[in-house]
């Protein structure tokens, strides 16, 4: 079965981070074969995971006692979307990452987040993911100051300590629900708390509960009001690490967590999509009007960030907001999928665009717009993939990025929301003007790309090229409306539920055994 | 036993306002900390059950539900654990983070690392 080499997508990693951290310097060359072994091994799983799902018993412990890795529509696009970013990110670091000391280690950093990243996607497990998440957000503090200048360290002293604060927020809300229920088990909270009689609003330790975990998550999908760590981040930190935490950090530990706690554990309700949605408006609004004012090129690229996220989280708010209140199914299904589909396409288009401004502070050894514009001697394919990744940030239409937004937009409409379709539309036209004023800071002139640079972004350029394909009906099916139609149903935790169902009724259990309504997690 | 959970809720806030008022490095690190112990004396006390025996089963447990009824819940004490683990690799990084900026700066004060321009140290 296909399903039981899950656990080697974080395995993998893992052991390949703790490897690569023992070698000592001198074998840093095989360490770096190694780390981009690993990640194609991980790409080429996640491409194999891409059309199955179910779920996986680490240690054969049945359901609401152990552990269990769970892969629905939703998370195995987005293990798709990881396994991209760590193989380009890694590739691209072969030859980046020279300019600064101590490669290896930084290697062994990058397997630990990309174990956090898969691992956050397939735990079912709230308690679980809460440490793939920590795993994830502390290798990337380290990252952020790898370079351990001045504006690095405190770049990533800020990042640190408000992330900390976050995280411990998450954790009581966890405690909160495991002192109410006593699981932590994702499928089995959401049965439970879909037979909450009062509902969530007037059920005030779930209140308490719910929104430390939502905001502590907002805080690191870089949400407004939660996105003053951002751009300090992305301005001082090695490129290849802006475009890991842009690409795969901000998406799954910030959105994905965020998402399949309100979808799955808490239920999708009102007063929840009001409060993404409200999230989504600042993020847009905010986010779009302060890239008008920035100068360095990476501030740009994180406020971007802010607001392209910000797009996301409105087709998800918008999408649940109509569940919530009986709206057409169908408009619901495909504005998730339209969400889905710019997360994706978000990380690749805004990682490229990263990697490739690295690529001329890399060669040049400056980003600066002054000496950028006046140089001639461009090199032919930087440019053509500059030219792609900024159309599809910037939303012209045979993109991607175009698609995504016009989905999430005219979804918008078609449920009645117009409000948010101005709000989004205005975003949209802003973020376009960005590229259009700034478009010779989009074509610098580079004289010759390092080999595996070179190979990363073409790499990458290839996979936003074809990203659009993603809206060829049959495969737009197959990938954003399945990942959308499974998490609004829930449809992997439902059947674990179903099957732990039949197994207690197989069981032939003796009395004493308490029905699933009160189940105590102790052997 | 409600004491205590007031107790909790104090170290929090306190931990809370250290983290926004405080201006020294080393003193954001401990309020950090602070946040981090109340949290997990908070997932202790979730376990805790009052005159509670050890969930080991032994002899003296007639059945499952006897024993579920008398000992105390170990799955927080479990997730504790980790959760200790974690605070003390974080106090360490951040402890590292403020020492590198001790050695740029020469100054644990936020003001005046935050205020100055950055001294050239290449």
């Amino acid at each position: 079965m296909i399903k039981n080499l899950l656990p080697l997508m974080i395995v993998l990693p893992m052991g390949a981070g703790f490897i690569i951290a023992l070698l000592p310097e001198k074998f840093a060359y095989w360490a770096n074969r190694l780390a981009i072994a690993v990640t194609a091994l991980l790409l080429f799983g996640s491409g194999l995971f891409s059309t199955t799902g179910g779920y996986y018993e680490i240690g054969g412990w049945p359901m609401p006692v152990g552990i269990n890795l769970s892969l629905d529509g939703f998370n195995r696009v987005l293990l798709l979307m990881v396994g991209i970013i760590g193989f380009t990110v890694a590739i691209y670091a072969l030859n980046y990452m020279q300019l600064y000391t101590g490669s290896n280690r930084f290697f062994a950093l990058l397997m630990l987040m990309l174990a956090g990243l898969n691992g956050t996607l397939l735990s079912g497990d709230l308690f679980n993911r809460f440490v793939y998440v920590e795993i994830a957000v502390i290798s990337s503090y380290i990252l952020v100051g790898f370079g351990c200048q001045a504006p690095e360290l405190k770049a990533a002293f800020k990042y640190a300590v408000l992330g900390t604060v976050a995280s411990t927020f998450t954790l009581l809300g966890i405690a909160v629900i495991y002192s109410l229920y006593g699981t932590v088990n994702i499928a089995h909270l959401s049965v439970q708390l879909a037979a909450e009689p009062t509902g969530i609003l007037f059920n005030s330790p779930l209140l308490f509960a719910g929104l430390f975990m939502v905001l502590g998550f907002a805080y690191k999908a870089a949400l407004v009001p939660f996105h003053v760590w951002q751009p300090d981040v992305f301005e001082t930190a090695p490129a290849a690490v802006v475009g890991l935490i842009s690409g795969g950090l901000v998406g799954v530990v910030g959105i994905y967590a965020m998402i399949r706690t309100i979808f799955t554990v808490f239920g999708i309700t009102t007063w929840l999509g009001w409060m993404l949605l409200s999230l989504a408006v600042f993020s847009i609004l905010y986010g779009s009007f302060k890239v008008l004012e920035q100068e360095s090129l990476r501030r740009v690229y994180a406020y971007q960030t802010i607001s392209q996220l910000g797009f996301s989280v409105l087709g998800f708010g918008v999408g649940s907001l109509i569940i919530s209140q009986d709206g057409p199914y169908w408009v619901a299904v495909l504005i998730v999928a339209g969400a889905i589909f710019h997360l994706f396409n978000h990380a690749i288009f805004k990682t490229l665009l990263i990697l490739l401004e690295g690529t001329v502070e890399h060669s040049e050894g400056y980003t600066d717009a002054v000496n950028l514009s006046d140089k001639t001697n461009c090199d032919r394919n930087f440019s053509i993939a500059s030219f792609v990744a900024m159309a599809s940030a910037a939303g012209i239409p045979p993109f991607a990025g175009f698609f995504s937004k016009m989905i999430i937009l005219g979804s918008c409409v078609l449920a009645g929301y117009y409000l948010f379709a101005v709000v989004g539309v205005v975003g949209f036209i802003v973020s376009s003007v960005v590229y259009y004023r700034r478009r010779r800071r989009f074509f610098p002139g580079v004289e010759k790309i390092g080999g595996s640079m070179r190979f990363a972004v073409g790499f990458l350029t290839t996979v936003c090229l074809a990203s659009t394909l993603l809206v060829i009906p049959s495969v737009w099916q197959l990938f954003p409306e399945q990942a959308a139609e499974d998490i609004l149903t829930d449809q992997i935790y439902l059947e674990q539920i179903e099957e732990w169902r039949q197994k207690l009724l197989n069981m032939q259990l003796p009395s004493s055994v308490p029905d699933n309504s009160e189940v105590t997690p102790d052997d | 036993m409600t004491g205590i959970y007031f107790l909790i809720l104090a170290l929090l806030l306190i931990g809370v306002f250290g983290v926004i008022t405080q201006k020294n490095l080393i003193k954001i690190i401990i309020s950090v900390s602070i946040i981090e112990a109340a949290v997990n004396l908070f997932l202790i006390f979730v376990g805790y059950r009052a005159g509670g025996e050890a969930p080991i089963i032994t002899e003296r447990f007639a059945d499952t539900a006897e024993f579920a009824r008398l000992s105390v819940d170990p799955f927080p004490q479990a997730m504790v654990l980790t959760s200790i683990v974690i605070s003390v690799s974080l106090t360490a990084l951040l402890i590292v983070i403020s020492l590198r900026l001790y050695h740029i700066y020469g100054t644990y004060d936020i003001n005046r690392i935050w205020g100055e321009a950055d001294p050239d140290n290449d």
